[in-house]
């Protein structure tokens, strides 16, 4: 099995699909020539050609309304997002089109929308962003959201089969940091939760750059036995999955890197609150982003984003419940 | 140039008359009309089709029942493993109409 990085098994998801079926093609600023902003793309457009690879203007809503049509006519596109942050141009398209477009027309939308998103690296306001929870709230779309390099090629595979319009989260701060073996081919990564470190005192929920974030700040926590459960996909949630482990812990941990208000881990709790509660021996605690622009100034970015102190502290107190 | 208010409720008083005339003699799909009766189309016939294929969709809709509350969240998303496509290509108004190529 080889050994790859995060971004190089976003690239294999992305070359095994098209080559597997030219339904399948990629469209963004910049991905053609110059391979894309994070080289996922480097040599498709010598392999594929520029009517699979497709160069755009600077203009989302473009591409994604683009997209939306061929897929409505049996293409599968995928769309690159340069920054995840950059979708908001393009958010006509994904929500009012793409996402109704199956309940009001009975027209599924089979494209994938990629959004190299998160920060940590001083990348500021504009290009730092974890907006999933924007899509999470709106019907009709799916978001998963990998964490490691199985995951991200098997999800990708995933998304640009599912016949309906699929956020794919790809967290750049794990592009070249995340390595390990995936598996040769194709493959699907099921849209469920996975738990990426089995314990029983507490659980600690995450998806993204902060399952890494997590796994570390627990891993040796005063003898503590630590369940990391990694979300996944985020639309939909996996209730089995969250609701299995609290009942085992007893104690939930959320943690979040995007901003706090309405983030993806308010809808975990909401869910541990309603249908766990008799389960609990703590509160549901949170750990998140504060609600502020991501700033570029290394101290200020890390005083805000969740780090391994403020995860290992949150979950200190929840541990003496 | 919007030659109507935004709905029925609004009988567009707020633009002055002379502005509408003025708009009215460059109506883009009046010109279009002229167009493409210069090519030979029918306009007339092309009008009667799309009327009877709106007025067979109204009444096919007006006949059906309410659906069922129960149904309100369905549908959402599609579950099935069908290739569902938009349409048959049958656009005869786009001049690229079967056997017209």
């Amino acid at each position: 099995m080889p050994t790859m990085t995060y971004l190089q098994a976003i690239s294999d998801a992305l070359r095994t699909e098209m080559r597997a079926d030219e339904r399948v093609f990629v469209m963004g600023e910049d991905i053609g020539e110059f391979g894309g902003a994070f080289k996922v793309t480097e040599g498709f457009l010598a392999e594929f050609g520029p009517s699979r690879v497709m160069d755009t203007p600077l203009a989302e809503s473009g591409i994604v309304g683009t997209a939306v049509g061929a897929a409505v006519v049996g293409m599968r596109p995928v769309c690159e997002m340069q920054f995840a942050d950059f979708v908001s141009c393009g958010f006509d398209q994904l929500i009012n089109v793409a996402g109704k477009m199956y309940y009001r027309q009975g027209l599924p939308v089979n494209i994938t929308v990629r959004l190299p998103s998160g920060g940590g690296f001083s990348g500021g306001p504009y290009h730092s962003q974890n907006p999933e929870a924007w899509f999470m709230h709106s019907p009709g779309l799916k978001v998963v959201a990998p964490s490691t390099a199985q995951d991200a090629k098997g999800l990708l595979i995933a998304a640009i089969r599912d016949r309906n319009p699929v956020v794919y989260m790809e967290h750049k701060h794990l592009y070249r940091r995340v390595k390990g073996e995936v598996d040769e081919g194709s493959y699907e990564t099921p849209f469920t939760a996975r738990v990426a470190r089995e314990g029983t005192d507490l659980t600690v929920f995450a998806y993204g750059a902060m399952v890494h974030t997590a796994l570390e700040a627990t891993e040796d926590l005063d003898g503590a036995s630590v369940e990391v459960v990694d979300l996944r996909t985020l639309k939909p949630l996996d209730e089995e999955a969250i609701l299995a482990s609290v009942r085992k812990t007893s104690k939930a941990l959320v943690v979040d890197e995007a901003n706090q208000t309405c983030a993806a881990g308010a809808e975990v709790a909401a869910l541990i609150a309603e249908k766990a509660f008799e389960d609990l021996d703590g509160p549901v605690r949170r750990v998140a982003t504060p609600d502020v622009p991501i700033p570029f100034s290394p101290p200020l970015e890390q005083a805000v984003l969740p780090s391994v102190e403020r995860i290992r502290e949150a979950a200190r107190e929840l541990l003496e419940y | 140039m919007r030659m109507h208010g935004h709905a029925a409720h609004d009988d567009m008083k707020y633009v002055p008359r002379a502005q509408v005339e003025e708009w009215r003699a460059k109506d883009p799909i009046d010109r279009q009309v002229a167009r493409v009766e210069s090519y030979g189309a029918d306009v007339e016939a092309l009008r009667a089709e799309v009327q009877a294929q709106i007025d067979a969709a109204t009444e096919q809709a007006l006949a059906q029942p309410m659906p069922d509350p129960a149904t309100a969240t369905d549908g959402v998303f599609y579950d099935g493993d069908q290739d569902v496509v938009l349409g048959d290509g049958h656009a005869p108004w786009s001049g690229f109409a079967e056997g017209d190529a």
